[in-house]
């Protein structure tokens, strides 16, 4: 059979057959045991993901990482949950207790409720929802909701400010994200991303249209609000926005689901534009696939860490012009091209047409830079030309005056 | 009721109809036993392993599984709590619980009357994000509809660009 | 010039031996600093402070102004009873002192009429008496000057306290006692901003960032009135590490003040130390030998170099960068810090410049290993935080543009060092009064003219280049010779008189106004401390802007709250 779910499954059906288990009974169990499997890995990753990006982030800066709790500081994260466990939980009085409650909760839901339709092999997966992608993007809105339930509940000025950003942060970027998942679904002719994984049997989509897969990428970042778009809990400004009276394991359910969300990113990246479980001989051996899946699904995630790693944090006003200015319209004026040359090349080979879909991306990516780069140098003019060079050249202390006063 | 069905060796395992599949085993004592269908079915292994094919009116749907899903995951995040509720020391005090502002007691309400440009965005939001919805079924279908529907699409998605240039002309999308 | 001769009724030029300037009566005081900054080019205040000479009884304000484009300065005091000190606030001429006549009123207890906002700022509301008076006491007082006999070794205490030191019984228990100098706070934070916000009757929220905040630098605190995202006003409120270091100063003894300068700044201990040195130094008309010299130049280039790495890579963490850029910047620190290791025995509190010289003279290891260090690492490492920094979009976006502060509020509100140099002011006090030996070497000042955040960074960057510079040349050119004037005293003798030791800070002009009266311990000893002088103009930096703006300000100002609270 060569094929590891496919044998696990029918093992425990055979079981279950055995057992005398009525055939209804026997699907309800096997439908709450792949779920709690799911939710429970899930949140299990969580403990490696932690791990990973701090060993990661360290070696970029030259550090060593968490090295003291079991072998290369693997059990850190675990010794971090007891400690939150064991925290004080703590419920500020003046809270909205409902929401404040419901919030993490909510939060967590989120975050997990995508894993239900994500492929994790040709052969494994919760479900395979025929609106796979409508799906992601309503259940990924559960999060927003309880970030902004939980800045709302708690009635703090920082976590209300971390509120109002998220009203106006994550509910903006999920408008290019739905465009940049309309691309996938496009080329594909399906909303299921088991259909979307299969339709990529000779291209990537993200090779065929690398510029929604940049777009998703970026767009996701934001919704995730991972670094550089981490606004709502931007340490540096307003303290850690939405959950600054979040303490112990409620705040650390938000930690997690962060984590989780991100690595989420990392996964949908994948099936959407990389290819999913596919790769050489993973059609053949399903086991191999989600080798593969997880192989990019990490490539996905280092992506996010490298990036929080190495960029400071944009600001509100830009990070909304950054996506209704550019992002959105580019994203429009993509699809529009997309689907016409989709449209008009459809009898032709594969390689004519994905030749076709790049050449379109290159040429709007192009556009979109040349744009982008004329109007920074209206607006802010001078920035890049004040940039020095090695030969810095500070002015001398005699005759600064007049062109100081000219400049300024 | 099942339907015992012979497996036709040509078969095709549809997964969106509405229909399940159970696999049928003739076991030892010729009682027969079900379960579910496994991921890739395959007629072909059927025959040496002596399976049937049964087939069945749906019991769990794809969204009866998100709803389980749905169901599970609520505990994930409740039982770490519940766990830090019971664990964790409670000892609430007067400074403690007072509400965080950087050490010093806050002042004034929180939640006032706000300034509104948080709020423009959301509202331009919804619309885009209704218009974004419309999209997803005329991508899927494009491919089979003649030319001009492909064209009408672009023509809807030119009237959102319309649209955001005009939000974008009426200054609604500079943060204020 | 001539004040006497301009005011004939009521300046008179200070003839006390060791003291120079002008004593102006308190009437003339606006007209005559009007004509000093409008006619004479008096543009910069540097320090303004006072001095209680309760012998005389009386007060004398001080105040230190220069011209920017060089020079010596020109110093007027004005002096006023101790029993009812008033004086007209200078806010409205040189904006640099309100924090300064502040800090006067909070110390001193002397009023100045018509300052805008006069509150307490190192201490709280509610606090009872001033304590840089010399009549005032502590609870715990011992006596006016060290060694206190109470320390000696045998443990006697000389006689009972003068106070009993009894705190009330509910000091410290929540909502019982309360500094309530906040009120006055936010009243003049509101009443500055004028009125509601118009649009759709929305309301402005008042948040405190800090004290205990992430990126506010130590425990500062800025007050901020927001209108949603934007800072409609601001004032920042400091005092929380203030330790009365000038009190304490007051106290020590002459070379006992020189590891408590390194307490200051704590990143720039011996930079520190250059200006206290300077000053005592010049009260007791001495000068180092040569070698001393040289290596002062090359200490203090060397902290320079420290300070900005750390700024640089912190205004980064400011910005959100996680950690990255500030642990880039900290490893090149490190390397440097080993090499204060090597020279002065301790990485951060140095304590290494002694009146007339220095404490050791320095081997040719450690010699080899600065040479090294700013030869072939530094430039390298500098270039290579420059390419990863100063191109990137989201810095430059950022940066350039944000927490303007032009040219002539940045030299009415006395900024110093980097955020006065980024407004295009080429003031450096090593060419504009060069001390010690820093117009031997071939240098130029680092300035630009983008009065913006991005600039406050490329002028840090350019300094790191010009620091690496002197050091070269100093290196090349170190002497030989011994590093100390005569024999290393315990106890040297300061003549009476005052001094105002200036060096260029990292931070800023570090200035050290020491007055002497022939004793062991200084009668006075000011701090004119950049950090906290800076940040006089950091509302005006902030209106307008985002609160995460607030925050790259801050970051750019580059506050050590070791100095700003003192």
């Amino acid at each position: 059979m060569g094929d590891l779910f496919t044998t696990v499954s029918n093992w425990l059906n055979g079981i279950l057959a055995e057992a005398g288990i009525p055939p209804e009974a026997a699907e309800w169990i096997f439908a709450v045991g792949r779920a709690f499997l799911l939710g429970v890995s899930g949140l299990l990753l969580v403990v490696f993901l932690i791990w990973f990006e701090r060993k990661v982030v360290a070696r970029m800066q030259d550090r060593i990482g968490p090295n003291r709790v079991g072998p290369y500081g693997l059990f850190q994260t675990l010794a971090d949950m007891l400690k939150l466990v064991l925290k004080e939980d703590m419920v500020p009085p003046q809270a909205d207790k409902i929401l404040f409650h419901l919030a993490p909760v909510l939060a967590v839901i989120g975050v997990v409720g995508l894993w239900a339709v994500i492929p994790l092999a040709a052969t494994a997966y919760g479900v395979d929802l025929n609106v796979g992608v409508l799906y992601l993007a309503a259940t990924g809105t559960l999060g927003t909701l309880g970030i902004l339930m939980a800045g709302w509940s708690s009635r703090n000025k920082f976590a209300l400010l971390g509120a109002f950003r998220t009203v106006a942060q994550l509910v903006s970027y999920s408008v290019p994200a739905m465009l940049a998942m309309l691309v996938p679904v496009m080329l594909s002719g399906t909303m299921s991303l088991a259909g979307i994984v299969a339709a990529q049997d000779g291209f990537w989509f993200g090779v065929a249209a690398p510029l929604a897969a940049l777009v998703f990428l970026i767009a996701s970042l934001a919704e995730v609000a991972r670094a550089p778009f981490e606004l709502l809990e931007a340490e540096s400004e307003i303290v850690a926005g939405f959950h600054v009276e979040y303490s112990g394991i409620r705040f650390g359910m938000f930690f997690a689901a962060e984590f989780l969300h991100a690595f989420t990113i990392g996964a949908l990246l994948a099936v959407l534009f990389l290819g999913g479980w596919r790769g050489p001989g993973a059609a053949e051996f399903p086991t191999l696939g989600a080798l593969y899946f997880a192989a990019k699904s990490f490539a996905g995630y280092f992506l996010l860490v490298w990036v929080r790693a190495t960029l400071p944090r944009i600001r509100i006003d830009q990070m909304l012009d950054f996506c209704w200015k550019v992002l959105t319209p580019a994203m429009i004026v993509l699809i529009g091209a997309l689907v016409l040359v989709n449209r008009a090349l459809a009898g032709t080979s594969m390689w004519v047409r994905n030749g076709a879909l790049l050449g379109v991306n290159v040429l709007v990516a192009a556009g979109v830079i040349s744009l982008l780069s004329r109007s920074q140098s209206q607006s802010h003019a001078g920035a890049h030309g004040r940039a020095p060079g090695k030969g810095a050249q500070p002015c001398a202390l005699a005759g600064m005056g007049d062109e100081a006063e000219a400049a300024s | 009721m099942f339907h015992v069905l012979r497996i036709p060796r040509d078969l095709k395992v549809p997964r969106d109809d509405g229909r399940i599949f159970l696999l049928y085993r003739l076991s030892p004592d010729r009682i027969p036993r079900c379960g579910v269908i496994p991921f890739d079915f395959s007629p072909h292994n059927c025959y040496h392993t002596g399976h049937f094919l049964l087939e069945k009116s749906i019991m769990i749907s794809d969204w009866g599984f998100i709803g389980i899903f749905f169901f599970l995951a609520i505990f994930f995040p409740i039982v770490p709590i519940l766990t830090g509720v019971l664990l964790g020391p409670h000892k609430p005090g007067a400074v403690k619980n007072e509400t965080y502002e950087c050490g010093i007691r806050t002042r004034g309400p929180a939640r006032i009357q706000f300034r509104a440009s948080y709020y423009l965005y959301a509202l331009v939001f919804l619309i885009f994000d209704i218009e974004a919805v419309f999209l997803f079924p005329w991508a899927v279908a494009h491919g089979q509809f003649p030319l001009y529907a492909a064209v009408e699409g672009v023509l809807f998605l030119f009237l959102i660009g319309a649209g955001l240039a005009y939000v974008w002309r009426k200054g609604s999308l500079s943060w204020r | 010039m001539n004040l006497g001769e301009r005011f004939p009724q009521g300046v008179v030029r200070d003839e006390r031996p060791g003291y120079s300037g002008w004593i102006v009566d308190s009437s003339l005081l606006p007209n005559v600093a009007q004509t000093l900054r409008r006619e004479e080019g008096f543009d910069y205040l540097s320090s303004v402070t006072g001095v209680d000479y309760l012998p005389e009884d009386l007060f004398e304000t001080v105040y230190h102004v220069y011209r920017t484009g060089g020079g010596p300065g020109e110093i007027i005091k004005v002096r006023t009873p101790r029993g009812r000190p008033v004086l007209p606030s200078l806010t409205s001429i040189y904006p640099g002192a309100e924090f300064q006549e502040r800090e006067i009123w909070d110390l001193f207890g002397i009023q100045f009429d018509g300052h805008p906002d006069l509150r307490r700022i190192l201490l709280w509301e509610g606090f009872s008496g001033h304590p840089l008076r010399k009549d005032w006491r502590e609870p715990m007082y011992e006596e006016e000057t060290k060694p206190f006999g109470a320390r000696w070794p045998e443990g006697r205490r000389n006689g009972p306290p003068d106070r009993a030191f009894t705190r009330p019984a509910d000091a410290l228990a929540p909502g019982g006692w309360e500094a309530d100098d906040d009120r006055a706070l936010y009243a003049a934070l509101e009443n500055e901003a004028g009125g509601r916000p118009e649009a759709l009757q929305t309301e402005f929220l008042m948040v405190n960032l800090g004290p205990q905040h992430p990126s506010t630098h130590g425990v500062f605190r800025v007050a901020a009135l927001l209108d949603g995202e934007t800072v409609v006003n601001l004032k920042p409120v400091m005092g929380y590490l203030h330790r009365c270091h000038e009190k304490i100063g007051e106290r020590n003894t002459f070379p006992g003040n020189i590891p408590f300068t390194d307490r200051l700044d704590y990143l720039t201990s011996l930079s520190n130390n250059f200006g206290y040195v300077l000053a005592v130094e010049t009260l007791m008309g001495i000068r180092p030998p040569e070698r001393a010299e040289y290596l002062r130049v090359i200490l203090a280039e060397l902290t320079r170099i420290v300070s900005h790495l750390w700024s640089i890579g912190f205004l980064l963490n400011d910005l959100g960068a996680f950690f990255t850029p500030a642990l880039y910047a900290i490893e090149e620190r490190e390397l440097v810090v080993d090499i204060f290791e090597a020279v002065t025995g301790s990485r951060m509190m140095c304590n290494f410049f002694r009146f007339g010289g220095l404490a050791r003279d320095i081997d040719a290891g450690t010699v080899e290993a600065i040479r090294a260090l700013v030869e072939e690492r530094l430039p390298g490492k500098v270039d290579q935080l420059d390419a990863y920094l100063t191109g990137n979009e989201i810095v430059q976006a950022r940066c350039a543009g944000v927490g303007i502060l032009p040219r002539e509020k940045a030299l009415a509100y006395s900024a110093a060092g980097p955020v006065l140099r980024a407004s295009g002011v080429p003031y450096d006090v090593r060419k504009a009064e060069p001390y010690s030996v820093y117009d031997r070497f071939e240098w130029d000042v680092a300035c630009r003219g983008g009065c913006d955040v991005y600039d406050r960074y490329l002028v840090r960057m350019d300094e790191i280049r010009q620091s690496i510079r002197i050091i070269r040349q100093a290196l090349r050119a170190l002497p030989a010779g011994p590093v100390q004037t005569g024999k290393p005293q315990f106890q040297p003798r300061v003549p009476p008189g005052e001094a105002y030791g200036r060096v260029e800070g990292p931070k800023g002009e570090l200035g050290f106004y020491v007055v002497s009266t022939g004793r062991p311990n200084p009668w006075r000893y000011h701090v004119r401390a950049p950090s906290f002088i800076n940040l006089t103009g950091m509302a005006e930096m902030c209106r307008g802007g985002k609160v995460a703006d607030v925050v790259a300000v801050l970051g750019s100002i580059d506050i050590i709250l070791g100095e700003t609270d003192r």
